[in-house]
């Protein structure tokens, strides 16, 4: 199990806790296709981290099946499962006692690679999470920050180079400056890798920019909805995913779309405001109302004005 | 035999028994002629005994420590029984524990190195599984989801952070099976024990001085190499930490 | 300094000692040696300097007359070889008559002559599978000691004497005034002095420098060799009786007979308080080797050939 993406598939998976009446877990289908980010999202109590931790089976379970790439994870060998499914956590639980070379190359070492093949690999991470190898290989944990911890326990996921990753709540205990700068770094390096990850957070603006999918639990372990982002904001299954995404889903909907999707208005008169055709449609609206603006000019890549948006042409979309 | 009562046969003949130099009969602080008369002879084999004593002990408890924390941090069942019986044993006197081991064990070495490895135990136990446990559980847990095995898990990672626990108990375990080691002498005359409580009772200061200094500083010295072999052993414990 | 009785701390040593030994199922009595053909000699010491002379004197006394000897010496308290003589470790060692009643026998009074704390001695013992030979002419027990010039300003001569002295100091090991500040109040009328207790010090050098009037000290210090100090004597006895008489094991005695005990006799009855100061003098004084002080004086009065 290593190399391209792998589709993961939750077939009707229960998972109950031995002297508890309610399931932890409760009929739990759905697939992440290859290559994708799929979020699970819901309250405290939902279930979330472990229907991750089944996956790896950190927890075991008895009901339904989960399968990686067509295959069984309860055929598998448990160490081997393990060692082929990359696993990141808030606390990051780097290795204390071993270097950051040391600790990214654990799973490599475990599976036996060479000493070279493992250095390259080791440098090749390094340079993809941006921490320059010659200054970081040979530090020990204690001597990096919050968010470069995390940066090597991405890293150190990936070194094996496994189809799948499991993320549980990795940038929680960031600060928002550092969160949101990893937050773009995992988009930026998982284009580059494309693994199949299922992502936790309890954080639903994390899980609207990060997903390609959602799926939102609810108490009990209950799946209530699984879809792309824009369709959960645009068309939530229940009360309870309306609830859960808040009342702001319709500002949160304009942070999927970008400038570019609308059609723009032929400039008029002098307006002070400008901004790209990539900013989300929130940022633009944000920044109108921040400087008491009605429009806004779009510019293209030399800065020159394309055209204008209205306050009232955002308004229109998100209804 | 009347009573026990001797009738004397006349007084005794005294023979000149020699007389110690000035520096030792009027007992001045630090006689070196005494030291060099008796280095090869007193000195120098009552410290190799020392050394010896310590390090047999202190091996020995470390060894049946180790396997003992390594047990309980598996079975927690076995914890509490042992700790019992390692305070037990400590809370002795050692005097009272030679009592107890001399029928058996009889005036050895043995009888000593028991009473050593005795008092090891407690603290040798208490910092090996303290260390174990110390570990954090989101190291643990990316342990886990790593695919370690228990043992790896316990070899890799459990054991290498439990490194300076354990030298901590074995600083202190090494200190003050040094300064115990000296009641070897209750039981026979080994170790700078003999010297010391020797001159202790004479009130012979160069002895004291010499002997006394000897154990401190075998004290210092083991202690520093423990440092020295810790840092060795753990660069990541002192390295530097991020402002 | 010579110090025997180290009574308080061992008493409590022994005390623990015997509860865990019950609690462990572990006993002196639990593992008795086995029954052998012969019981060997084994010569015990305690740990101070008189117990090596002494260990030395019956050790090389014996070997010089033909018998193959074992020997353990700076064995540390009463209780200690007491339970290696009962356990065989040892089969014979040099004890202080009064320290046997009060010590290894836990008696709480004591006979009011020497001959009658021997003979309960050796009673005892005899109950248990041991047996004493003769005792030393010399005894080393506690005694109050002044310096001369003190005793002659004061007319001092036994213990009630000291009365009379003005701001009496006494100095001691520790434990000695809680073990005799009543008695020798009770007994002599001796009451209201100061206690120093001995720290690293010796009594002698306290006397010396006038920091103590009086000081208790042992009967065989070698500082009482000269007339430099006076002993004040003790008509009621009240410190008791400490001749020395070797513990052996009944079976030597049985196996060996006579040629074995009068060995062990002849070297007890020259020790006299004389002799016994002169040797404590060569190794505490001049350390020399217990060994070759023991062989010197016994080549000197023909217990050995030269």
């Amino acid at each position: 199990m290593s190399g391209a993406a792998a589709e993961i598939v939750f077939d009707r998976v229960t998972k109950r806790y031995p002297g508890r009446a309610e399931a932890a877990v409760s009929d739990l289908s759905l697939t992440v296709p290859a290559g994708e980010i799929c979020c699970l999202v819901g309250p405290s109590g939902a279930g979330k981290t472990t229907a991750m931790k089944l996956v790896n089976r950190l927890i075991d379970f008895e009901e339904g099946d989960i399968t990686i790439g067509g295959e069984s994870v309860r055929s598998l060998d448990l160490t081997e499962l393990r060692r082929g499914i990359g696993y990141v956590i808030q606390q990051v639980g780097l290795f204390p006692h071993m270097t950051v070379a040391e600790n990214i190359s654990t799973v490599p070492r475990l599976r036996g690679w060479e000493k070279g093949r493992t250095r390259l690999r080791v440098d090749e991470l390094l340079d993809l999470v941006d921490l320059p190898a010659e200054d970081y290989r040979a530090r020990f944990p204690s001597q990096l920050s919050g968010g470069e911890r995390q940066r090597v326990g991405l890293a150190r996921a990936l070194a094996a180079d496994p189809p799948a990753m499991l993320m549980d709540e990795p940038f929680g205990a960031l600060d928002p400056i550092t969160r949101a700068r990893l937050q773009h770094e995992l988009l930026r390096i998982q284009g580059a890798v494309r693994k199949t990850i299922i992502f936790v957070t309890h954080d639903i603006d994390e899980a609207i920019l990060l997903a390609d999918r959602i799926a939102i639990l609810r108490e009990g372990g209950v799946l209530a909805q699984y879809d792309t982002p824009a369709r959960i904001l645009e068309h939530p299954a229940d009360d309870f995913v309306e609830r859960f995404i808040g009342s702001d889903r319709g500002i949160k909907l304009l942070s999927l779309r970008r400038l570019d999707e609308l059609e723009l208005a032929p400039l008029d008169g002098a307006i002070d405001l400008r901004a790209s055709g990539d900013t989300t449609m929130r940022d633009a609206l944000s920044q109108m109302i921040t400087h008491g603006s009605r429009s806004l000019v779009v510019v293209d890549s030399e800065g020159q004005p394309r055209g204008v948006v209205t306050l009232d042409a955002l308004a229109a979309l998100a209804e | 035999m009347s009573g026990g009562l001797l009738l004397a046969q006349g007084e005794p003949i005294i023979p000149d028994f020699g007389e110690g130099s000035d520096c030792v009969v009027e007992n001045r602080f630090f006689c070196p002629d005494w030291v060099r008369d008796n280095w090869a002879g007193v000195i120098q084999p009552a410290l190799l005994q020392h050394v010896k004593l310590v390090v047999i002990a202190v091996a020995i408890g470390f060894v049946l420590s180790f396997a003992a924390a390594l047990v309980a941090h598996r079975y927690r069942l076995v914890e509490a029984p042992f700790t019992a019986f390692s305070a037990v044993v400590y809370t002795i006197p050692s005097l009272a524990l030679f009592q107890l081991l001399v029928p058996v064990t009889g005036l050895t070495v043995t009888t000593v190195e028991i009473a050593l490895v005795g008092y090891t135990l407690l603290i040798l136990f208490r910092n090996t599984l303290e260390g174990l446990r110390s570990v954090p559980p989101d190291v643990l847990e990316a342990a886990r989801g790593m695919g370690y095995t228990r043992g790896q898990t316990l070899w890799r990672v459990e054991l290498p952070l439990a490194v300076p626990a354990m030298f901590a108990g074995l600083r202190v375990a090494v200190v003050s099976t040094i300064a115990l080691a000296t009641v070897a002498a209750l039981v026979i005359p080994y170790g700078l024990g003999y010297p010391i409580f020797l001159a202790l009772r004479e009130a012979f200061k160069t002895e004291i001085v010499v002997a006394g200094g000897l154990a401190v500083l075998m004290a210092l010295v083991a202690d520093a190499l423990l440092v020295a072999a810790q840092r060795a052993l753990t660069p990541w414990a002192s390295a530097r930490r991020l402002a | 300094m010579i110090r025997k009785h180290n009574r308080r701390a061992a008493k409590a040593a022994y005390s623990v000692a015997l509860g865990v030994a019950l609690l462990l199922g572990l006993s002196a009595a639990a593992a008795p040696a086995a029954p052998q053909q012969s019981t060997p000699i084994i010569v015990g010491a305690k740990n101070f300097p008189e117990q090596y002379i002494l260990g030395q004197l019956y050790r090389q006394a014996l070997v010089a007359a033909g018998f193959k000897v074992g020997y353990k010496e700076n064995i540390g308290s009463t209780e200690l070889i007491d339970t290696a003589l009962k356990s065989r470790q040892i089969t014979l060692y040099p004890e202080y008559t009064g320290v046997m009643l009060s010590v290894t026998f836990k008696r709480k009074s004591l006979p009011k002559t020497p001959q009658a704390t021997y003979s309960l001695a050796k009673q005892l013992y005899e109950r248990r599978g041991q047996t004493l030979l003769a005792r030393t002419p010399f005894q080393d027990r506690d005694v109050i000691a002044v310096t001369r010039a003190t005793a002659k300003r004061y007319n001092l001569k036994t213990l009630s004497d000291l009365k009379r002295v003005p701001n009496l100091s006494i100095a001691g090991f520790p434990e000695w005034n809680t073990r005799w500040r009543g008695q020798i109040g009770r007994q002599y009328g001796v009451k209201g002095f100061k206690f120093v207790p001995l720290a690293g010090i010796s009594a002698y050098q306290l006397l010396d420098q006038g920091d103590v009037l009086a000081a208790d000290v042992f009967t065989t210090d070698p500082p009482l060799l000269g007339s430099k100090y006076v002993q004040l004597r003790d008509p009621k006895n009240m410190f008791g009786f400490q001749h020395v008489a070797p513990v052996v094991d009944q079976r030597l005695v049985q196996q060996y007979g006579t040629r074995f005990t009068s060995t062990i006799n002849k070297v007890t009855r020259l020790l006299t308080v004389k002799a016994m100061q002169a040797m404590n003098k060569a190794v505490i004084v001049d350390q020399r080797p217990a060994a070759r002080v023991a062989d010197a004086f016994l080549k000197a009065n023909g217990l050995k050939k030269k």
